[in-house]
């Protein structure tokens, strides 16, 4: 597989949760529970430093999570970085990667941005960075002027939970991390075993506990006959009717949903394969948006590793009606893409904003903030949704 | 750290040091000699001998010690400028200064600086005067860094998911996909798509975990309906490491690294521990209880995943051959005789991902499999 861009740039993990303050409002048939301001407790002040960095979320009222594979753990910030005013990127930032790198003291071709995320409650943008060949990791912010600055927590309360592995394993990768209105969800694999773990942290989160192993395995089924171990590569809850899912992509099928409500700890988790949008395609970022007409939608940023595509990128993207998660059409059955349309069948359409986006998370229903790579050079840009 | 000009300035304090010292001894000998001469002529003959060398230190003293980094990862101001107004850090050649805080006279960068890595300081001074000079962060010492691969086999199973790189160092992260490729041996044509893209370092940051694309491997699933397997039983394979990756201390491997795979048919059987031949030592010796396999695992994995419960004692595992692993424990005390017992962590997974409990692809049409038994027997007589 060759890569198109001269700036390497992170292709497993990024997952954004910021339509899931509204969720968190209809995600039980109970009443819904109040989100404290205070999400975090026993919580940490200063001497908060990244050894390793994989993905990063928001929260509601500015609380980023970032997953730190090196030490197992998902570190909750409280940054009070909560407008009051949400003030949007005003113009692309041209060449982001070189501002990025000088102020890492890198060259341009030596910085890996491996997560972004965009606070809903401010507009900032937050960018998880890994400079080479060190491996050195930062989170810098991008104000709405394209101002790049590295990320304080000096002073800011934060909170470290662990995330417990195998009986002779540990766990090493985060894949992603995401809070639902009511808990964190994280996944994360051992190396040593294929499967992926579902871990849960409830709220307030606790400094220094250790997350609960919701799922230790995750399933797809193909055929109705075989029955595999499957890593969850992305994922985002989503409530729908009541309900409460997640939505996940799984490294062998690209878009897959189970439910989590009836599950009880340690169970197995079997997804469901509900939309294929072609074999030679990896999805690397999902969220969900409302368009004007009040339908929901599901955005998948994918990258293509085949040579045929089918716009002027590899780096793309489709949003996916949110009908399809009561489809009875599944796994060998799921609905496929038609890959030389732009829309087909329907409620599967190509979001054209998103071509050379190699990262992408949602700033709110009508815009999302990428990252986009053109031959080589990053420009941090605000893109409409459809 | 030192100042470009920091060896210089050592060598010459040293030098002017002894000079001094010499020049000293020997002005009371010509104080003794010259004793009578005038004072015009012995100031004159002082002056001679000293300015040169205190012109020596007028020329280098600018450069001596401005600055240093050390381990700490902070830089600070060695050097008594007055009214130090704003101080900017760059990577030589860049125009972006570096993130981090100044805080008179120390800067600390947001992230560590880099070995090897020159930077150029700018200071501007309250009296509207700029300082500008040169600092490097000193070359951490030169080794070549290598890689094997991890099982030291080519006859892996056809549906193989894993195999492991095991470098000497820790590697440089984010680029293994531009490093690695898989390429049919008879054509040199690459296999496109092998990988998961997923990145999987062990905390050392010594290991990356391989994995072939499980939507290609796994039976039935449409990307292994449409693109195929990634191995085919029979057919030669090089993976190939190219030379050009780096230690995380800025070191590349240097030469390209092809290790040969040529694949055997695809293993959907559980490993079978009843099937494995166990060598036990003699009681009151400690000779170590020797396992032997009958399919390939990965050797580190292997020797964490079978343990002797109560009983201290190394455990090590390696490559016999193409098909087998043998796993050695040697104890601390002398062996007790009678019945041992060996534990196998029932999540223990073969190559193509089977493990005790049962096979990586179940098929749910037949009875579900049977967990393989996850204890070894071991009598151990005089």
């Amino acid at each position: 597989m060759t890569s198109e861009s001269r700036l390497p740039y992170d292709l497993g993990t990024a997952m954004k949760t910021m339509f899931l303050a509204a969720l968190a409002v209809t995600t039980l048939a109970a009443a819904p529970v109040a989100v404290s301001p205070s999400l975090i407790e026993s919580p940490q002040t200063g001497g908060l430093e990244f050894k390793t960095l994989s993905s990063i979320s928001f929260g509601p009222n500015g609380l980023l999570l970032v997953a730190e594979p090196g030490t197992a753990s998902v570190v909750a910030i409280q940054t009070g970085d909560v407008g009051p005013d949400v003030k949007v990127l005003e113009k692309p930032v041209a060449d982001i990667g070189s501002v990025i790198a000088g102020g890492l003291g890198a060259k341009k071709e030596d910085i890996t941005i491996k997560d972004l995320a965009a606070n809903p409650a401010s507009g900032r943008i937050y960018l998880a960075v890994q400079r080479r060949p060190d491996n050195a990791v930062l989170i810098v912010t991008v104000d709405a002027a394209g101002k790049v600055a590295p990320f304080d927590t000096a002073n800011l309360p934060w909170a470290r939970i662990t995330l417990p592995g195998g009986t002779a394993s540990k766990v090493t990768n985060i894949t992603d991390v995401a809070f639902d209105g009511t808990r964190v969800f994280a996944t994360g694999t051992c190396n040593e075993e294929f499967a992926s773990r579902i871990f849960t942290i409830p709220v307030p989160i606790k400094h220094g506990s250790t997350a609960n192993v919701f799922s230790a395995e995750t399933y797809h089924v193909a055929h109705r006959k075989w029955e595999t171990k499957a890593p969850i590569q992305s994922f985002i809850p989503y409530s729908d009717k009541g309900e409460t899912f997640v939505i996940g992509a799984f490294a062998c099928t690209p878009v897959a949903k189970f439910k989590v409500d009836d599950l009880q700890s340690g169970a197995q988790v079997k997804g469901v394969s509900m939309v294929e949008l072609g074999s030679g395609n990896r999805p690397l970022d999902l969220f969900s948006y409302t368009d004007k007409s009040g339908k929901d939608w599901l955005v998948v940023h994918t990258q293509r590793f085949k040579q045929n595509a089918f716009g002027p990128s590899k780096m793309w993207g489709a949003r996916i009606s949110m009908d399809y998660l009561d489809t009875p059409q599944t796994n060998e059955n799921a609905a496929r893409r038609d890959e030389k349309q732009h829309e087909g069948p329907q409620g599967i359409e190509i979001v054209d904003s998103l071509f050379g986006a190699v990262q992408a998370d949602k700033l709110d229903n009508t815009r999302a903030i990428i990252l986009k790579d053109t031959e080589g050079t990053l420009s941090l840009e605000v893109a409409a949704l459809p | 750290m030192r100042t470009e000009n920091g060896k210089l300035a050592t060598a010459a304090f040293a030098c002017a040091s002894r000079q001094f010292d010499v020049l000293i001894s020997l002005r009371f000998t010509l104080r003794a000699a010259f004793g009578s001469l005038s004072r015009f002529a012995r100031l004159s003959f002082q002056f001679s001998v000293f300015s040169p060398l205190i012109l020596l230190l007028l020329i280098t003293f600018p450069h001596l010690q401005a600055a240093s980094i050390n381990e700490a990862n902070s830089l600070t101001i060695t050097q008594p400028f007055s009214g130090i107004e704003s101080l900017r850090v760059f990577a030589k050649g860049s125009s972006q200064p570096l993130f981090g805080t100044f805080r008179p006279p120390v800067f600390v960068p947001a992230i560590p600086f880099v070995r090897g890595q020159i930077y150029e300081v700018e200071l501007k001074l309250a009296n509207g005067s700029e300082s500008k000079f040169e600092v490097t962060f000193d070359q951490a010492a030169h080794v070549v860094p290598t890689v094997r691969l991890s099982p030291t086999s080519i006859a892996i199973p056809a549906n193989t998911l894993k195999l492991y790189l095991d470098f000497s160092k820790p590697m440089e992260e984010g680029v293994f996909l531009k490093h690695i490729t898989l390429q049919r041996q008879n054509t040199g044509e690459e296999v496109a798509g092998a990988f998961r893209e997923t990145e999987l370092w062990s905390p050392d940051g010594k290991r990356l975990t391989i994995m072939f694309h499980p939507g290609r491997q796994k039976t039935g699933v449409n990307l292994n309906l449409d693109e195929g397997p990634v191995l085919i039983a029979g057919e030669g394979y090089d993976l190939v490491v190219s030379g050009q990756w780096r230690s995380t201390a800025g070191i590349a491997l240097g030469r390209e690294s092809a290790f040969h795979l040529k694949p055997i048919a695809a293993d959907h059987e559980q490993p079978d521990p009843a099937r494995w031949q166990i060598h036990p030592p003699k009681a009151g010796t400690l000779a170590p209880i020797v396992v032997i396999t009958n399919e390939l695992f990965d050797p580190q994995i292997f020797a964490r995943a079978l343990q002797v419960p109560q009983t201290p004692g190394k455990a090590e595992a390696k490559v016999i051959d193409l098909q087998r692993v043998e796993w050695r424990f040697t104890p601390e005390q002398p062996w007790k005789p009678g019945e041992h017992r060996i534990t196998i962590d029932p999540e223990l997974e073969d190559l193509a991902g089977n493990n005790l409990r049962k096979p990586f692809e179940v098929d749910l049409t037949v009875a579900p499999p049977q967990p393989r038994s996850n204890v070894l027997k071991v009598q151990i007589q005089p």
